[in-house]
């Protein structure tokens, strides 16, 4: 009988001490459910001036692409020059390619330091390979976001940046020397992105890039390289005025319409601005061409087509403004697009076999 | 004799003297000019560079040109040492055309 009493003191004992834990892990689950809700509000009033989604590719390749990146930059630079927040979502982002990726990432920069008082922010892309390009390269950094991916895909780690706001041939020189695979093409190489830097620092920034924002304190080139899947891909970006723009500039109208009958064929008017721009980088690349030996000239953008010259199977893509030629097996291309990527950007792809 | 890899620069490039540390006017006004003062004849070797801009290569050598130095003395007293038999021509090209400029512009 007592041990019975005893059985049942025990069993009411623990039912009491039951109840007692199911009631402190509802209120901790409460609590939880609590601070996620004051979160979720702080977040959203935090970003309720701007939130940008992010391109499903960052390429300059085709029109649709080019649009969609270039209207994303336009939308940025209002909302980080009207003062933030602003958050970007890379949610929907699924690839990030060379030549988009180095114009996002110079204006992101650009943007950065004219106004570092902004508050960024972004939500990570569902793409592992995309955050690890975007934690390599320092955008999430940028972005202040602390991400935990390692980046650690071999396309990925390949990438090596630099950018400066002066003339620095040590630079772009000590970073080609890096890649050995290159053997005598690196003497090719050097020359044509050392006169890509000396256009982007001599000319680039000639006028106001009116893209609504002040002037920025530092004018800068930005550039990426890397070496995967049997290829150099080398790329330099600059956010100036563009060569269609200071074009103009540098040489008087008559030598300039020389230049556009030779390249256009015939000289007609255009009303697609794309292709205007697009005649303008070629009739730049003619002018340099054919005075070679004018006092106070260079070759300057002829010799960005040198390291394709010497190498077979290597490509040369030009894009300023809304213009884009292709330099490749001696022949060029040219094409115009809506927008304007309101700077230059020039991209080689070189074989290494 | 000058090297201009060993020593000036090993990435010579841009032409002003605001156009980095290893421009061309710098290497024509602190290298070249002093080395045709001095005479004799002048071997410049180019391979131990990385490469060139052709913004360096007018700049120093064309540039002899609108310093005072005629073509005739620099094809005589001017040699130029290197691998690539193209940029020979080119550096000569450069003499010939500021020479060219020059004469035009009397």
């Amino acid at each position: 009988m007592k041990k019975t009493r005893q059985w049942k003191a025990i069993r009411r004992l623990r039912r009491l001490e039951a109840r007692s834990a199911r009631a402190s892990n509802a209120k901790r689950r409460l609590a939880i459910i609590e601070s996620h809700r004051s979160r979720d509000h702080e977040e959203l009033n935090s970003v309720a001036k701007d939130e940008l989604v992010a391109p499903q590719k960052f390429s300059l390749k085709d029109d649709d692409q080019h649009r969609r990146l270039i209207d994303f930059l336009q939308r940025l630079r209002v909302a980080v020059g009207s003062g933030g927040p602003v958050r970007v979502d890379f949610r929907k982002t699924e690839m990030m390619y060379s030549d988009g990726t180095l114009l996002f990432f110079s204006e992101l920069s650009r943007l950065k330091e004219m106004f570092p008082q902004v508050h960024l922010s972004c939500i990570p892309s569902k793409i592992n390979r995309v955050n690890q390009v975007l934690q390599h390269l320092g955008i999430f950094g940028l972005f202040g976001y602390e991400s935990a991916v390692v980046p650690s895909r071999p396309d990925v780690v390949a990438w090596r940046t630099i950018s400066s706001a002066v003339y620095d041939s040590d630079a772009v020189g000590e970073l080609i020397e890096k890649y050995g695979s290159l053997k005598d093409r690196s003497w090719y190489l050097f020359r044509s992105a050392t006169e890509a830097m000396g256009n982007a620092v001599r000319h680039a920034y000639l006028e106001d890039r009116r893209d609504g924002l002040p002037e920025p304190t530092s004018k800068k080139w930005w550039m990426f390289v890397r070496e995967a899947e049997g290829e150099l891909t080398v790329a330099l970006c600059d956010l100036g005025i563009g060569i269609p723009r200071s074009l103009p500039i540098k040489y008087p109208t008559e030598l300039i319409h020389t230049a556009l009958a030779t390249v256009a064929g015939v000289l007609r008017a255009s009303t697609r601005v794309g292709k205007v721009d697009a005649n303008m980088i070629l009739a730049a690349m003619e002018i340099n061409r054919t005075r070679t030996g004018v006092a106070g000239r260079g070759k300057g953008l002829t010799d960005l087509r040198r390291i394709v010259d010497e190498v077979a199977g290597g490509s040369l893509v030009l894009i300023s403004n809304r213009g884009r030629i292709i330099y490749s097996n001696g022949v060029f291309s040219k094409r115009g697009f809506e927008r304007s990527i309101k700077g230059t950007l020039v991209h080689w792809t070189i074989p290494l076999s | 004799m000058i090297n201009i890899g060993k020593d000036y620069s090993r990435f010579p490039a841009g032409r002003y003297l605001d156009d980095g540390n290893s421009n061309g006017q710098k290497f024509r006004d602190e290298f070249l000019i002093p080395a045709l003062v001095a005479g004799d004849k002048l071997r410049v070797l180019f391979d131990d560079a990385l490469g060139y801009g052709s913004s360096f290569l007018e700049e120093a050598f064309g540039g002899l040109v609108r310093a005072g130095y005629n073509k005739k003395r620099l094809d005589l007293d001017l040699e130029l040492v290197t691998s690539d038999e193209s940029m020979k021509l080119e550096i000569r090209q450069y003499i010939s055309d500021a020479q060219r400029e020059l004469g035009s512009a009397k």
